[in-house]
């Protein structure tokens, strides 16, 4: 798993944009639980890459954090989506969309000629 | 944008460091996910211990977690800068003669630049300390500075794209200012009464004066700088109503002026401001007659310098252009300008040659690192990192250089103003060096560029395939392609070398051209006294009187051979030229002569050593009743007699001051009267007595010491008459150098730039040749042992030498010539392309290299043999 978990810096960042965008203001634990919800557990997010990755989100200004008190009566640190995270997620949205269209065309073709 | 904002904060945070309190907080924001994560696990079925063993399997390790969260945050970045800074300073402090060589050079390199920095930021940007200086502009005419205050007045009123129109006497001596019954020499400068507000200046003491307060009839007022207040008043407050006085009138201090403001003429630095309303009667001449008002004002927003221009020229009826001025006004600026720039292009070539030598002598170092690296890189370093620790090391070596440049650039830039003529010292203040901010942006880019020009070439070159191969080996691992970049990095230094002496010759050979040009006067042992426009003797008999009188007892001087005196001091800046024709000879009115008059007492043309040609000298007997007289120059006589003998004939003159026909009874030989540089002007001599001067130089020729002589003339004047205020007092040689200054700051810096570099790239040859004979040590024992003489292996270096001379210096010159080209308004008697000068500075430099390969050839032929071969 280590091994992996470079490939998914990229797309983590993307789902934790996404997710945000969905739930509104989340703290970190709560957008990892609600990714693997998501896939419906097909995908188990390490939690230690998750907040250097919300780190990095944070620091290209992304996201915002602030600290307020959970469902739980608990105090956690709520990260939202910042007017240029609204934007970065569109156009990476987009990027991602072609990148995979290309991908499955491609696949699709090899398939026919074999 | 995005990545860049996100590299940036980590950056910040790996140089400053971060608050404290973010390790608090990530250990809050874990301990909470950790308790989350529990509440559900719980939630779920599991005891308590049980949530918490697997909530912290699945974070992966808390110390993991916050180590890649501190990596994140730049942390990690911060330890390794320190370290490797560390690393460098232990590195550097083990080989303390490479680093003080390398230091010292960048710190000469760099200091230079900023000296140059210093001048020109002064010069040309170093803003005025008044409200939006950006906005001023200067008004000028095509001709001349100055306007006469009725134009003046119509641009004011008139203009809608300029406004805070600011007039600013144009005097440029100091005057003496009566304060307490003694007299104090101060630059005066009379304003119109909106001067501070206009410029949005307010007083640091007191008030400044306005519109409001200041007509004739008022209690006269006046400003005075920080600087005099300090000097003259020792900074007392109760300055505020004490009394100054000149020009007849006593004037009241009402405010001292903030210390960074001076006025706005960056060489005149003002030390009392008085509005003009107060000095001069509303009747005086002053309001209607003459050109006396330096025009200041702001443009518009929205409107462009040239409409301005169109506007202001339609209002005041004659071409005006209108410059940015947010500098202040100067008189150096357009004869200074040029060659600063090229004195500052010149010190960069000689930083590039120092990054140069550098570079190549880092290379040279770093090939024998090469183990140290293969080991960096063995234990598992990334090429990058290597490459970051060695440019750290060029970093601390070039910040070390840049902390000696701000040493360095501010001696150096006290000598280059030793070159300010003597009536711009003033300047001195707005053009030295400063510590701000400006200055040190400047330095530290400058460090750090260097750094990066000479420190990452060699890092990259280091680090570039070295691996296992290298630790196998004993050998450093220095291959052709090292040698191959060194070798161009010192044919590199060998070029821009040869650019720069080539520079130091052409602007040497301009200052030799200046000092031995053909003057027409004789320079040695003449005493030039400047004795002033005698303002308060209105009568002309009674003024020539006193300038008669002061020439008589000149001449009873002891050693004092001849005397004269003429209305404007030659070499000291002009003249007034006269529209004229021979007698009996119209000429057509499109195609006037135009000569310049001057007005000499006899004695004058003797004591100058100017040689008479034919005819006779002005002397005694061309008393104001006798017969109008002049003496020309040849210039004249091929303008205005181009087919006769002139002694005999007449002349009139036919413009502005026309009195009548005036008879040549001499011819002299052509002198230079402005500048050493103008070509043979017509000019005429007309008697004093019969065409009196306003205000005189008296000139002196001196057999002995011109000192005693110098020394004598205060007392002289004072004798003679209190009221004549004497001016500059200097030998003619003193008067004809400072019209050269520029051209001999140019021709000694260029000169001593230009040894320095020759030196730095000599200093390359000697490395790279050195290092080459290191590394052949086995080829040339082999060779010897086989039978090659000396004197072949000895070649075998020089040849080097020579073909790094070869390269370099063919590259050196067509750069050298490509540059010099712009040079060439600043050159005289010499062609940018002057063959002679080439072949001077390639054979300097041919020289020189050849002693710096002398070393390391006789090392080569010290190689013994025998030992050499028992190593393999």
């Amino acid at each position: 798993m280590p091994k992996k978990s470079d490939v998914w810096q990229g797309t983590l960042a993307l789902m934790v944009l996404r997710t945000l965008e969905t739930m509104g203001p989340l703290h970190g634990y709560g957008i990892a639980r609600r990714i693997e919800q998501t896939s419906d557990n097909l995908l188990a997010v390490n939690y230690g890459t998750l907040y250097p990755a919300l780190l990095k989100l944070e620091q290209e200004g992304c996201i915002a954090s602030s600290w307020g008190t959970s469902d739980n009566n608990r105090r956690a640190k709520f990260y939202s989506l910042t007017r240029a995270g609204k934007a970065a997620l569109a156009r990476e949205t987009r990027e991602w969309t072609t990148t995979t269209e290309i991908l499955a065309r491609f696949l699709d073709a090899g398939g026919e000629r074999s | 944008m995005r990545r860049l904002r996100g590299w940036l904060l980590r950056a910040w945070t790996a140089v400053a460091g971060e608050r404290a309190d973010v390790d608090r907080d990530f250990n809050a924001e874990l301990e909470s996910h950790l308790a989350h994560h529990i509440d559900d696990q719980i939630r779920s079925g599991l005891s308590p211990t049980e949530a918490r063993r697997r909530a912290l399997a699945v974070l992966g390790g808390l110390d993991q977690t916050r180590e890649r969260h501190r990596d994140q945050r730049g942390v990690r970045l911060v330890a390794e800068v320190r370290q490797d800074v560390r690393y460098a300073c232990r590195m550097l402090a083990r080989q303390p003669g490479f680093t003080a060589a390398a230091v010292l050079t960048l710190g000469l390199g760099l200091g230079a630049n900023a000296a140059l920095f210093g001048l020109i930021d002064g010069l040309m940007r170093r803003p005025l300390a008044v409200r939006a200086p950006e906005q001023l502009v200067q008004v000028t005419r095509s001709d001349s500075d100055t306007f006469g205050f009725a134009r003046f007045d119509r641009m004011r009123q008139g203009a809608t794209r300029l406004s805070s129109f600011v007039g600013v006497s144009s005097n440029r001596s100091a005057i003496a200012i009566e304060v307490d019954g003694a007299y104090d020499e101060a630059f005066m400068r009379t304003v119109t009464p909106n001067y501070f507000d206009a410029l949005g200046v307010s007083a640091q003491l007191g008030r400044a004066f306005g519109v409001a307060d200041t007509s004739y009839g008022d209690v006269p007022v006046a400003v005075v700088s920080d600087a005099w207040w300090r000097r003259r008043f020792g900074g007392a407050p109760d300055v505020l109503g004490r009394q100054i006085g000149f020009a007849a009138r006593t004037f009241t201090i009402v405010g001292v002026a903030p210390a960074g403001f001076r006025g706005v003429r960056l060489e005149y630095p003002a030390d009392v401001w008085v509005p003009a309303t107060q000095r001069e009667a509303p009747d005086s001449q002053m309001w209607t007659r003459g050109s006396w008002l330096l025009t200041v004002a702001r443009l518009e927003p929205g409107a462009t310098a040239e409409q301005a221009a169109a506007e202001a020229s339609a209002l005041a009826g004659i071409d005006v252009a209108v410059a940015p001025a947010s500098a202040g006004l100067s008189d150096l600026r357009p004869d200074f300008a040029r060659p600063l720039f090229a004195l500052q292009l010149m010190v960069g070539l000689v930083l590039l040659v120092a990054c140069a030598n550098l570079a190549s002598m880092l290379m040279a170092r770093s090939a024998a690192r090469g183990r140290e690296l293969a080991v960096r890189r063995a234990v598992g370093a990334s090429r990058g990192r290597v490459v970051r620790q060695l440019v750290t090391e060029s970093l601390v070596l070039a910040l070390a250089g840049g902390a000696l440049a701000l040493l360095v650039g501010a001696w150096l830039n006290g000598a280059l103003l030793t070159f300010l003529p003597p009536e711009q010292r003033g300047a001195t203040a707005a053009l030295s060096f400063r510590l701000d901010a400006p200055a040190l942006a400047f330095g530290f880019g400058a460090a750090c560029l260097t750094a990066l020009l000479f420190g990452l070439a060699p890092a990259l070159q280091a680090t570039r395939g070295v691996g296992r191969d290298a630790l196998a080996t004993r050998q450093p691992a220095a291959g052709r392609h090292t040698r191959g970049v060194g070798r161009a990095l010192v044919a590199g230094e060998v070029a821009l070398g040869l650019v720069l002496l080539v520079a130091a010759g052409l602007f040497v050979s301009t200052f030799r051209n200046l000092w031995r040009v053909d003057t027409g006067f004789v320079a040695d042992d003449v005493v030039v006294a400047d004795l002033g426009p005698l303002r308060e003797v209105q009568d002309r008999t009674a003024r020539l009187a006193l300038y008669d009188e002061m020439r008589a007892r000149a001449l009873a001087l002891p050693g004092v051979v001849a005397a004269g005196y003429t209305r404007i001091g030659q070499m000291t800046g002009g003249g007034i030229e006269y529209r004229l024709q021979a007698v009996g000879r119209p000429r057509p009115a499109e195609d006037p002569a135009l000569a310049m008059e001057q007005r000499v007492s006899p004695g004058f043309l003797e004591t100058m050593g100017t040689r008479l040609r034919g005819g006779r000298l002005i002397d005694a007997r061309d008393g104001p009743a006798a017969p109008a007289v002049a003496v020309i120059n040849e210039a004249f006589a091929r303008l205005v007699f181009p087919d006769e003998p002139p002694v005999g004939r007449s002349f009139e003159l036919t413009g502005v001051g026309a009195d009548g026909p005036v008879e040549v009874v001499g011819l002299v030989e052509d002198s230079k009267w402005i500048d050493l540089r103008e070509a043979p002007r017509p000019m005429f001599y007309r008697p004093a007595a019969q065409k009196d001067p306003p205000s005189a130089t008296l000139v002196m020729r001196v057999d002995g010491a011109t000192g005693a002589v110098m020394a004598a003339i205060p007392g002289l004047a004072a004798s003679v008459d209190r009221r004549i205020r004497l001016g500059d007092v200097a030998t003619l040689t003193e008067v004809v150098n400072r019209t050269i200054a520029t051209e001999r700051l140019l021709a000694w810096v260029s000169a001593g730039f230009g040894v320095l570099a020759a030196l730095i790239a000599a200093l390359g040859v000697y490395g790279t040749l050195a290092y080459g004979v290191a590394l052949r040590t086995r080829e040339i024992g082999v060779r010897m042992a086989l039978g090659a003489t000396r004197g072949r292996l000895r070649w075998l270096v020089v040849r080097e030498s020579l073909l790094l001379f070869a390269a370099g210096g063919a590259a050196g010159a067509l750069a050298a010539a490509f540059l010099s080209r712009f040079a060439a308004s600043m050159l005289y008697g010499v062609t940018p392309g002057d063959p002679v000068t080439y072949a001077a500075a390639a054979g300097l430099l041919a020289l020189v290299l050849l002693a710096a390969a002398w070393l390391p050839a006789r090392r080569a032929t010290a190689i013994d043999p025998m030992a050499v071969l028992r190593g393999e």
